[in-house]
């Protein structure tokens, strides 16, 4: 595979170079060098120095003033370089002939200017991000970054610019370009979904690129994902596009394309968040209203992504409306929201403020009184999120964003000790969990044609538990004991990504940043009666420094091809050893016809993390760690073959896609881990394996008419091998699903009116049960030695549960009032109650053997209230 | 109304999380019945096999002890044939296992199932001292127990700590008569790793909690003071000499393994959630656990001071 990589590598570099050769005819007489002494020059002072020193011949035209002065450093420079610098090459271009070097005007055709600025969202001033900027003359085109800002270069007589986002109103500027200029787009929201200018997406061939196994909901695909629980989640709503999936009833979790929840990189604003889930993982961490756009790639990945090796989910939270201030409150069945948007200071500066907060907490213990229960349960779940936006000037961007989320559970336990006469006894359990992060980041435009972003991060992951023992003495508790645990990561990040537009035909990405990573697996205090006892041992902590670059060009080759080619250079640095990898990615496409896009992309990606896991739940207490001397990075190699068209200008569009994958590398608890001792590096616990993903994807969408939606059915087989696991045979996965099959529908009945509907199916997941009953020893009796019959398996994940399939409804009710909107929405979770396997287990007697299906939840109606103003 | 909206409230939240299970029949696939053995033999001990054969589920039940087996202990050149004895096991009086020496087992039942295992059998350690003890500022309810052994420099030796009460009623010369049972010792001895601490976590944290064996790798050729409690709770009566019995054996590493496999089976079947986990087995293509281990029974006679 290594050498496989290595052939890749030269076959990229022989590409880039071929491609940079083929654009430029380098002469030798451009190569040599000229003495320049430190003075101010007229240009024809400086094209005789030039003749004399080089025995060449300047020819040039009379538009060309030879009398302008120019400054240039003392020194030794090649004559390239110096007519780069005194030539304006936007309007006079030069050749080379023989021994004669010919300065001539541009044509018309050639003269380009470069048109920058950002594009916004018109009543609330939101950074629209990837909004389409097309030339229809020039055939060229680009899309909005991250941060909405965007940069084309075009012929100056370009006469037509047509702007363009989904679910806004298609702009058409009318340009008449002197020069370099600035123009901000404001584009306004309209009733109906727009369709994007079919026309100049298909000029603009390098914009298809970005839709390689990538997927983009912005605000109003957002708002149509039906609310599980009362909460319309975001992964929820991602779970139902083709080659992704839930990792189990219920979950947020994402398994995308057989890659394990933690194979995932989740941005929220550029932070890498480590754990997403509240409630064991029912609900992400994320509040839908606060969050503006989310792009999730499932393979052919730019090379600006990497450090995970599945997918990237990059959310944008957003910034705040710049003119007014708007907000919203929510109450469902379980929890609160609430949003506060506007400006600090108008045009200038923004802020952004979102708090959601569970009340089973407060209901429960009101609950547990009147039911004269003495036993004491708190559970509740909350998050807040607050970002600053700033413009300095023109130029120049602050953003300041804060995210702290997490879930909390106590339990307390009152019970008799041994016997009523005695005493009492108090059992306290504690659990705590999530995640802080926070980030600055600085935009900064040096030029027309270069953008860039610096990042400072700091985010921290965090579980705690404490659990403590008490008798009742007199009439107070006394302490006997008391245990507390803590596990966690603390990042600490500093980047920088530069984005050049240096022609219609590039776009050219490339950055750094190094990660500094703190892993506490394990912290424990107990304290005893009186005595405190630490565990030195358990509480160290792992130190690792994770560092990369990247560049990468998204060119236009052909009116009909274009590709984006990039090279990724990772490494960290864990303890004394270093792992490096260089990581080529490769995405093409070829429009074949009017409007059929054939699709390739290759990706090959590290990751530097691993988080093992006991359970088949994506639960808190799993833990992450970094690679060491022993351990290696999980690495992977992605081929996507995609075709997709659009009819009826957009109105549906039919994709498919195929993709096959080898990760290596991914750790399973090993078999007899149990018997590596607690203090010991956890890579003696530990064994590695290799998986093997391959499946076609196919996916309808409708997107605009009344009724819209999509049908999306995924065929994949995942496969898993240890050495060490399963006598040496392959295995299924546990996230292998042969048959996955989601369609939804949404209907506006008015504006007032509207309903969903979702159906999900997905084909049952291997699971391993124990089907050998065996008589074993028991090797702490004294005594009897023999245990009860335990049971054994033979096989992992020989068997298969029983399908998934559930119907989702929703109903919206939407009204105007005097000061805003006031929203009802209704929805019922798996409406015909069908018991969804969670579990299985084996139960019952000799001769009388059942496998037993555990659901974890039936039908379930809920309710959400909203207000916005 | 309070009542009746807290109720309502709960009702939704019940049907929205109610766990429910429903049946299936075991996959007709067709699983063979193999053999267990288990043979757990100490030093100066014989040697007794169990063989039995795996219930597949789906298949017949089979119930009983396989006595027409032919097992075979071997070490070095020596070759010994167990025969079946009226306990159901497979045994032999020609030898007793020796500390430090390699032995082998191998099962074959009617030249169809055949099982090889090796096992080395620990060396003993002596014990130099065994008591109980209460500190001021402990507990009411423990009582505390030291061991001091001297641990063996020249190999890596593997503990497994056992307890038990034996209650002596005496009712007379001629009517004298025991009465004992097995307790759970628990200990904050960094040996243990913190799996015998008394812990009521509701997500085990660790699926070793309970596990009783350890290694010297923290002592290794030391003397060490082992210190561990039990609860006095169990100790209640005046009537009857109570003793406490500690098996403080030396074990060999795979029955280290088979232990805390033992421990991780029996906590993982209580979390559903949790992988599945087999019994480590050093039969490599049955199940079942040849080991050895090298007795050290401690008899520490209670003081009435030490009941509660």
């Amino acid at each position: 595979m290594r050498i496989a990589r290595y052939v890749q590598i030269i076959f990229l570099f022989c590409l880039i170079t071929k491609i940079v050769l083929a654009q430029k005819d380098v002469s030798n007489c451009l190569e040599q060098s000229v003495d320049i002494s430190s003075r101010t020059y007229s240009l024809k002072e400086l094209f005789e120095e030039a003749e004399l020193q080089l025995g060449i011949k300047f020819s040039y035209t009379n538009k060309l003033d030879v009398s302008k002065k120019v400054s240039l450093n003392e020194g030794s420079a090649s004559l390239e370089n110096v007519l780069n610098r005194i030539i304006d090459l936007k309007r006079f271009k030069y050749k080379v002939r023989k021994n004669k070097i010919l300065i001539i005007p541009l044509s018309e055709k050639e003269i380009k200017f470069t048109i920058k600025g950002f594009v916004f969202d018109a009543q609330s001033s939101e950074s629209l991000i990837g909004a389409h900027i097309i030339s229809p003359l020039s055939m060229t085109g680009t899309v909005s970054n991250s941060f909405g800002f965007y940069s084309i270069t075009l012929p100056a007589k370009s006469s037509l610019l047509t702007l363009s986002y989904v679910g806004y109103k298609m702009k058409v500027l009318n340009l008449n370009l002197k020069g370099d200029t600035t123009i901000n787009i404001f584009l306004n929201r309209e009733e109906e979904l727009s369709t994007v200018n079919v026309l100049g997406r298909k000029a603009a061939n390098m914009n298809n690129l970005t839709g390689l196994s990538t997927f983009e909901l912005n605000q109003a695909d957002i708002n149509k994902i039906q609310a599980t629980f009362g909460e319309a989640d975001l992964f929820k709503g991602l779970q139902l596009l083709p080659g992704i999936q839930a990792n189990t009833e219920a979950s947020s979790g994402l398994v995308v394309r057989g890659g394990s929840p933690d194979q995932n990189l989740i941005l929220l604003d550029d932070v890498p968040v480590y754990y997403v889930g509240h409630v064991l993982g029912i609900f992400s961490i994320f509040n839908r209203d606060a969050i503006n756009k989310v792009k999730i790639i499932k393979g052919g990945f730019p090379a600006r992504y990497g450090g995970r090796v599945s997918s990237v989910c990059d959310i944008r939270l957003k910034d705040g409306d710049a003119k007014e201030l708007h907000g919203d409150f929510s109450l469902g069945l379980i929890s609160a929201q609430f949003n506060l948007h506007g400006p600090i200071k108008k045009d200038k500066t923004t802020f952004h403020l979102s708090f959601r907060r569970t009340y089973l907490d407060l209901l429960l213990g009101p609950v547990l009184k009147i039911a004269k229960v003495k036993d004491d349960l708190r559970y509740f779940f909350g998050d807040v999120s607050f970002k600053v936006k700033h413009k300095i000037n023109p130029r120049n961007q602050l953003f300041g964003s804060i995210y702290y989320g997490g879930d909390k559970l106590r339990l307390t336990i009152y019970d008799d000790f041994y016997d009523e006469i005695s005493g009492k006894e108090k059992s306290k359990n504690k659990f705590g969990w999530g995640n802080f992060t926070s980030s600055i980041r600085w935009n900064k435009i040096f030029s027309d044609k270069l953008f860039a972003n610096t990042s400072l991060i700091y985010s921290k992951y965090r579980f705690i538990s404490t659990d403590e023992y008490a008798i009742k003495k007199n009439s107070s508790y006394v302490s006997q004991y008391r245990q507390d645990f803590r596990s966690g990561i603390t990042d600490v990040a500093l980047k920088t990504d530069l984005d050049y537009r240096p022609s219609p035909y590039h776009s050219i990405k490339s950055g750094a940043g190094v990660t500094f990573h703190e892993f506490i697996p394990g912290k424990e205090t107990y304290v005893f009666g009186r005595n405190i006892s630490r565990n030195r041992e358990n509480r160290k902590s792992y130190e690792s420094l994770e560092f990369y670059t990247y560049v990468e060009d998204l060119m236009q080759i052909t009116k009909r091809f274009s590709a984006n080619v990039g090279l990724r250079f990772n490494g960290i640095k864990s303890g004394e050893k270093y792992h490096l990898s260089l990581e080529p990615r490769l995405m093409t496409n070829y429009r074949i016809g009017k409007d059929i896009n054939v699709k390739l992309g290759y990706s090959s990606m590290s990751q530097y993390l691993h988080r093992v896991t006991k359970s088949i739940l994506t639960l808190p207490i799993d833990i992450w760690l970094p690679v060491t001397q022993k351990i290696k990075p999980i690495e992977s190699d992605q081929l996507v073959l995609g075709i997709s068209k659009p009819f009826q200008k957009n109105k549906y569009k039919v994709s498919i896609e195929g993709s096959y994958k080898i990760t290596e590398n991914i750790l399973e608890f090993s078999q007899n881990f149990n018997a590596a001792y607690y203090n010991d590096s956890w890579e003696n616990k530990v064994t590695p394996g290799k998986g093997r993903y391959s499946g076609i994807e196919l996916m309808m969408q409708k997107n605009r008419g009344n009724w819209t939606g999509f049908m999306a059915y995924t065929l994949s087989l995942s496969k898993w091998h240890f050495v060490d696991l399963n006598k040496n045979q392959k295995f299924y996965s546990p996230f292998d699903r042969r048959h996955s099959f989601n369609i939804n529908l949404n209907k506006e009945f008015s504006k007032k009116l509207s309903v969903s509907a979702t159906w999900i199916y997905a084909s049952g997941a291997p699971t391993t049960l124990q089907l050998q009953n065996i008589q074993a020893v028991n090797p702490h009796a004294t005594s009897f030695p023999f245990s009860n019959l335990i049971r054994q398996y033979e096989q992992r994940n020989a068997y298969r549960m029983s399908p998934y399939h559930r119907l989702d409804l929703g109903i919206k009710l939407t009204k105007q009032k005097k000061k805003g909107t006031r929203i009802w929405e209704f929805n019922i979770y798996n409406a015909y109650w069908n018991n969804n396997p969670l579990y299985t287990r084996v139960s019952g007697n000799s001769g009388d053997y059942k496998i037993k299906q555990a659901s974890l939840v039936g039908m379930i109606p809920t309710f959400r209230y909203t207000y916005k103003f | 109304m309070k009542l009746i909206y807290y109720i309502s409230y709960l009702s939704i939240l019940f049907v929205a999380f109610i766990a429910c299970e429903t049946e299936h029949n075991i996959p007709k696939e067709h699983s063979e019945p193999k053999l267990v053995i288990n043979s757990l033999v100490g030093v100066d001990s014989t040697v007794n096999v169990n063989v039995t054969y795996s219930n597949p589920l789906n298949g017949q039940p089979y119930s009983g002890f396989i006595k027409d087996a032919e097992v075979k202990l071997v070490s070095g050149t020596s070759e010994y044939r167990l025969q079946f004895n009226d306990n159901n096991l497979f045994t032999t009086n020609e030898v007793k296992m020796e500390g430090g020496r390699d032995y082998s087992l191998i099962v074959l039942h009617k030249n169809e199932q055949y099982a090889f295992a090796d096992e080395t059998v620990p060396h003993a350690v002596k014990v130099l001292e065994a008591d109980t003890f209460r500190n001021d500022g402990d507990p009411e309810r423990i009582l505390k127990v030291k061991i001091r052994f001297k641990d063996n420099a020249q190999m890596t030796d593997y503990y497994i700590l056992n307890a038990s009460l034996r209650f002596t009623y005496d009712e007379g010369a001629a009517n004298e008569y025991h009465y004992e049972y097995d307790i759970q010792p628990f200990s904050q001895d960094p040996v243990f790793e913190h799996h015998l601490i008394e812990s009521q976590a509701l997500i085990e944290k660790n699926l070793l909690a309970g596990s009783r064996v350890f290694s010297d790798y923290r002592f290794n050729g030391k003397e060490k003071e082992l210190n561990f409690y039990v609860l006095r709770e169990g100790i209640w009566t005046n009537s009857a000499k109570v003793d406490l019995i500690v098996f403080f054996n030396t074990i060999s590493k795979n029955y280290f393994h088979y232990e805390r496999s033992y421990v991780m089976y029996n906590n993982a079947k209580k979390l559903p959630f949790y992988k599945k986990v087999n019994l480590y087995s050093n039969f490599r293509t049955q199940f079942g656990i040849f080991a050895a281990y090298s007795a050290n029974r401690l008899v520490i006679p209670l003081k009435a001071e030490d009941k509660i």
